[in-house]
Order: C-alpha cells, then structure tokens, then sequence
C-alpha cells in the first residue's frame, strides 16, 4: 500500500539510513509521550504518566517556602498541588493575568497526583524506545538529572523529562533506579507497553486517537465503544487535512465525540425515539417498577422516562432512582423549568406553570423520581432493578469502573430486566449479556 | 444524597458557624467520597432517623476543635477535657438539628439521635462504605468537614 | 449589637432572679451538654437565679423534680436526651405537679415538637443556639414578671 511505503520512508531519512534491521527497529513505535512547551522549548512526559490534561485558573494559592509550588487545586474531590516547572527550573516565566486559563498536564508519579503548569500542551507523539537518546550537558537549560533523555521526531527535538526524579520521594531515589526498566538497554520493553507495529498509518492514527481521548475528555476507550470510535476514524478523517488527524487540544476531542452521544441528549425525548425506547421494554404485569438512570444531569432524561413509563406501565408505581456526580446539573431537577420550545402535545398534559410563568412537571410525575447527587462508582445502594438507563456514563469511567459498573448492574438487575446503554455503547460481548434489538436501539439483558 | 437534603445542611452548617463562631465562614466546594469515615482527629456524630437512615459527622483535627471549643465558652481551655468535647457534640447538634428543622419545612421527616465524640485514629464507625456527601466548611479557627452519608429507606 | 442590657451589672433594675423578698428563683437545669447546662447555668447566674441542680437525662430530672419540689421554681428542659427524652420528662413532672413550670430548650424548632410540649403543660420554648436577652426574656415571662 502506497501510504504505509511513504511512511516508512519518512522515517528512515530521520535517521541513517542504513540495513534493513535498521528501519525494522526504527518503524516500531513503542513509546508514546505528550508533548508540550516550556519558555519556548519542546519538552515531552511519557504518557503512562500523565493522568490528564486540563485548563485551570482557579487554584487556590498557598503562600509557601517553594516558589514552584503555585497552589493547590481541586481536582474532583482530591486536593493535588501545583507546581511551575518554568520556576522550578529556572526559567524565565512570563508574569501571568489573574483569570488567564493555565495549560495544565496532570501527572501521577509513586500514587501522588501533581498538576503542572506548562506554556502551552502541543500533541501525543510516538517514538520508537530506541530513538531516545541520553541526555547530554549541551542541553542543559534544566539540570541534567531531570532529563530522562532527547528524541528527535519529524524536525523537531523534544527534551523528555524523568518525572520520577523530579517528583519521587528523594529517600527511595536509589531504589527507584534499581528496578527502573527503561535504565537496563538489554531489557525487552516493560510488559505492559505492547510494541505497536506500524500496519497502517490509520491504524496508529485511531491507536494515537483512543490514547488522547482520556487524557483530553475523559473518554475511555474500551469493548463497549470501541467499535463506534474506529467508525468514527472513518467521518473524522473526511472533515481533517493529512497529518491533522490526530486530537492535539480539548477541541479535537470534543469534535471527534460531536457524533457519539444519544439521541436527544439534555433535552425531553422525541415522540419517536420515545416511542423507540417503548417499544424496547418488556410488558409487565407488576404491580411496581423500580428503574435506575444513571447519568441523568439535569433531569430532562429522568421526565422522558417518567412519561413514558406511565404510558407503558399505568396501574404500576414506577419507581425512578436518577443519580448524577455532577452537582450543578442535578442540584436543579426536582425543581426543572421546561423550556417552552420543548413543551410539546406529549408533554404538555403533565406539566403545570408556576409563579412567574415557569412550567414544570406536576407532583405525580415529580413524586415517581429520586434525583440523587451520587458517583456510580461509589458502593450503589439501589433496590433491584427492572429497567438501567445509563446513556453515555460507561465510556467516561476508566475501564477498571467500567467493569466495576457493569458487574453492579449485573447485580442489581432483577433476571427478566433490561439495560439501555448510550446509543453507540454496547455491553462487550461474550460477558454475559443477551442483545436485543429493535429498529436501531439495542438493549441488554442477562443470560 | 438526594438532592432537596443538600442545601438545608450547607445553609444549617453555614448559619451555625457564623452565629457561634463569629468570623468570617467560607463554604469549600461540595464533593462525594466513596467512604464516609472521618479523617481528620475528631468526629462529632449524629445520627439520623425517619425517612432515612445514617448520620451526619462534623470532622476536624484537635486544634480547631480546641480552638472552636474556647471559643463557644468564651475561656481559653488548655485541654480537650469534657467540657470541651460537650462544646463540640453540642455544635453538631445544632447544626444538624437546624437541617432537619429546615427539611421538616420542605416536607422530610428526620429525627436525630443524641450526639456522640470520637477521637484519634482508632475510629471504627461502620457501614464505612457508604457513600458520602462532604462540605468543607473554612472558619477561622480552621477546617470543618461536615460529613453527611444517608440514605432514603427504600 | 452589645448593649447597656447585655452587661447585668450596669443594669439600674434588680437582676430578674431575685423575688420580692430577696430570694433567687430556684431553677433546675436538665440538659445532656455539659456545655449547654453550663451555658444555661451562666446565663441564668448572671442575672441572679440560683442553679438548685442539673440532671443529665429525662429519668434523673424527673426523679430530681420530686426530690426538690417545691423548691423549684422553674425547670429548664431538654429535648433530645438518652433514657428519658424532654417531651416524656415533661409529661411525667406535669403529672405530679400540675403546677410545675417547665420551659422546653431545643435545638429543633418543629412546630409539632414545639404544640406538642406546650400541650403537655410546658409553658415556653426557647430554640438553640441561646441568645442570652431571649432566654432571660422568656424564663422572666414564664415567672410572672
């Protein structure tokens, strides 16, 4: 195929060009690191390391003896510090505005969480191991023992730093260094990085894709999106220039997912994907049903469902369990206005307006949902259910609570019940799970 | 934590502490942990009963808790003595009891059990991996962590 | 706002406590806080009432009612107390003297709670956290003064 022959080609003229060991050594990409800018120079941190990637000007400052630690920063729950590296090294910093958003790299090193201030995040690259060459002292605007080492990659050289010695504890340095892999050159690459072999280059342009995604909007990619996220490889492309194709800022990402989320996503369901989800449910003859909607934000989901159960189910007391972790968005529901253009002839029969013109639902569609501030990942302390709407909340859990999730729903869900996931989500098969299908929305039920 | 359950317990916390404590109270923000034990030295604990179960816990480490308590007897006290530990279940008490007064207006039926003082790092408090609901409240003799792991009965 | 009245000494009236005759107000203080007995019993001190006795929960305040009476002139009561809760205590201390004056001190302000303890006898209710005008206030209104 033409383009991977080209491909080939450009990376052997960056290094010598020589036997064909050689270029079969140089085209396995085996390391992939996240490049950014500091006071003017590429620098690059191995992705493994970096948790994610986020844009804050909210830190609290603390007044502190290290002039490279800003402040402290509250990421969801966990109070991490924030460290300068342009401080921290010495490097001349800009002064900075007050509210101007920061670029932000989220690191973990030995279980401690760190934010780090850089100029500016550029993209995921990936090299090959054996391109990394040790540092040398002609480098050295940062101390020498803080570069991991330099790689060179399409014209550019990007000075990786060794974030284990910047951040580790200084008491186990030693220790550190004896059972650091990437010191002994012998040493096959670490079990966990599998050795990529360049087949195509859209291939490793949806591997660089499914790598950044966490790290850009937290979406995890995982057998129950995957299929959807190489689909997708094949619109994106269409809409992207060559060599654009990889997500380098939150807006990439964010474009990449435009297509992903489900129909009527933080609106009241359509009349026909209403109707669709209907038709979808068994029949069932209790004299209660317990739902769980997990994800619901602001409750637009929760009141679809509502309505929609009435209709199916009208002699059952229908249950609605909605829990959201994201507390501005549900903080609201029991109380949502429906904005007028969303009141149609299905809804309008249950809603009432209130003082001031506002029009919510009326207290027996309010009275069938509990709207929880609660983390799905969190110990779920719901009774049995019959139905789970859970739409687009599996893809932004890592996998771990992915699984962690699914074996919960598996758990909870009474044996005749049915699960609704987002609408380009599936339960990964051969787990258990029994699909059902009807026009183009699937549902899951146990074995 | 349902949501109606939020707010009574920010603006309970948030009013208490400005009328005993006088200063200035800041809130921190709202977050959910997935284990409701207390971290911090001493934990005030309050039950809650009727149409939930759980409790709420008032988590601060020993010097706030010294200093709060000095503050609300208007003496310097020199240890965390008896006096000192009533001081501290007495401000659980009002705060909780001002949230569920607030949820008895919104329609909610809470009850509350006498209050209760642990310290030091041997807290075993059960049912750790309920879920819970803190709001960090800033005062100026330092953190309080206003704990809150219930649940509607189902 | 601190005022004149906030400072019982500088005050030109005779301290509320004290009757025609000189004598303090007998109270009996049942409350489960240390702190709030202890609050209560300043508050109350200040203003010349003498504090007979503090009683821990419900049970021992009854028991101490009966002991004491009639040298008590008034009982400020708890509500949320182990063993024997305030709204019991109070029913019992009605029931043996019909006469007793019994000002609940809660920390909730359910008007249910509130009716009810009224109903059972209680002469006033004061809600938590004590405000020292409001307390001496109400215990001065249930005396008669």
């Amino acid at each position: 195929m033409a383009s991977n022959e080209t491909q080939i080609t450009e990376v052997k003229e960056n290094y010598a060009p020589d036997t064909e060991l050689k270029a079969e050594r140089v085209a396995v990409i085996d390391y992939k690191m996240v490049t950014f800018a500091l006071a003017g120079k590429d620098y690059a941190i191995d992705i493994m390391q970096v948790k994610e990637i986020a844009k804050a000007g909210r830190f609290t400052y603390v007044p502190n003896t290290s002039p490279f630690v800003l402040g402290v920063y509250n990421l969801r729950g966990d109070i991490i510090p924030i460290i300068d590296l342009r401080i921290f090294f010495n490097i001349p910093v800009k002064s900075r505005e007050n509210d101007a958003l920061e670029s932000m790299i989220i690191i973990t090193v030995e279980e401690q969480t760190f934010g780090i201030v850089v100029d500016s995040i550029d993209k995921v690259v990936g090299i090959s191991r054996s391109s990394i060459q040790p540092p040398h002292p002609i480098f050295g605007d940062i101390n020498i023992k803080y570069i991991h080492g330099v790689v060179e990659n399409q014209g550019r050289l990007y000075i990786l730093l060794d974030v284990r010695r910047i951040f580790g504890s200084r008491i186990s340095e030693e220790t550190k260094k004896s059972i650091d892999p990437e010191d002994l050159p012998e040493e096959k690459s670490a079990p966990k990085e599998k050795a990529l072999q360049l087949k195509s280059s859209a291939e490793l342009d949806i591997s660089f894709i499914k790598d950044t995604l966490p790290a850009l909007s937290k979406f995890y990619v995982s057998p129950v999106n995957e299929k959807w996220v190489s689909e997708r490889y094949n619109s994106w492309r269409d809409t992207r220039s060559a060599g654009e194709m990889q997500l380098s800022s939150e807006d990439d990402a964010k474009k990449y997912l435009e297509t992903f989320f489900s129909p009527d996503t933080g609106n009241l369901w359509s009349d026909a994907y209403s109707s669709a989800i209907g038709t979808l449910l068994p029949q069932n003859q209790a004299k209660q049903i317990n739902v769980w909607n997990i994800g619901c934000g602001k409750g637009f989901e929760s009141y679809s469902l509502a309505v929609l159960l009435k209709e199916k189910y009208p002699n059952a007391r229908i249950r609605i369990y909605a829990n959201d972790s994201d507390l501005l968005s549900i903080s609201n529901a029991p109380m949502l206005a429906i904005p007028d253009s969303q009141i149609t002839s299905r809804y309008k029969p249950y809603l009432v307006q209130g003082v001031g013109g506002a029009w919510t639902f009326n207290q027996q569609i309010r009275d069938m949902i509990l709207f929880e501030y609660h983390d799905c990942t969190h110990q779920n302390a719901v009774p049995n259910m019959d139905i789970i709407i859970a739409r687009d909340v599996l893809s932004f859990l890592t996998p771990e609570k992915q699984n962690a999730l699914i074996a919960d729903f598996s758990e909870k869900l009474k044996g005749n019940g049915i699960i609704i996931l987002g609408q380009n989500e599936a339960m990964p098969q051969k787990s258990g799970w029994v699909r059902t299908v009807q026009g183009d929305i699937a549902g899951f039920g146990k074995e | 934590m349902r949501v109606e359950y939020i707010n009574p317990f920010v603006e309970a916390a948030y009013n208490i502490l400005t009328e005993v404590l006088g200063g200035e109270i800041r809130r921190g923000e709202l977050y959910l942990k997935s284990t409701s034990i207390p971290v911090m030295g001493v934990a005030a604990l309050v039950g809650l009963a009727g149409d939930v179960e759980g409790r709420v816990i008032f988590d601060m480490n020993l010097s706030t808790a010294m200093k709060i308590a000095s503050r609300m007897n208007q003496e310097e006290l020199a240890t965390f003595d008896e006096l000192a530990k009533a001081t501290i279940t007495e401000l659980a008490n009002l705060i909780t009891a001002q949230a569920v007064t607030k949820l008895h207006d919104l329609g909610f039926r809470f009850d509350l059990t006498p209050p209760a003082l642990f310290t030091g790092d041997n807290m075993e408090i059960s049912d750790h991996e309920v879920e819970a609901l803190i709001v960090p409240m800033e005062t100026s003799q330092g953190r309080v962590e206003v704990n809150v792991a219930i649940r509607d009965r189902l | 706002m601190i005022s004149k009245q906030d400072f019982p000494s500088i005050n030109e009236r005779a301290p509320e406590g004290l009757k025609g005759d000189g004598s303090a107000f007998k109270v009996l203080v049942v409350d489960d806080s240390m702190f709030v007995a202890k609050q209560i019993g300043q508050i109350l001190t200040s203003e010349g009432y003498e504090v007979v006795a503090t009683a821990a929960d419900g049970l021992d305040g009854v028991e101490k009612y009966k002991e004491l009476c009639p040298n008590v002139d008034l009982v400020t009561m708890d509500i949320t107390m182990p063993k024997m809760d305030g709204i019991t205590a109070l029913e019992q201390i009605m029931a043996f003297d019909k006469n007793a004056k019994v000002v609940m001190i809660s920390a909730l302000g359910k008007e249910e709670l509130v009716k009810k303890a009224l109903l059972l006898g209680a002469k006033n209710y004061i809600v938590k956290p004590l405000d020292r005008k409001k307390v001496l206030e109400r215990i001065a209104s249930v005396l008669g003064r």
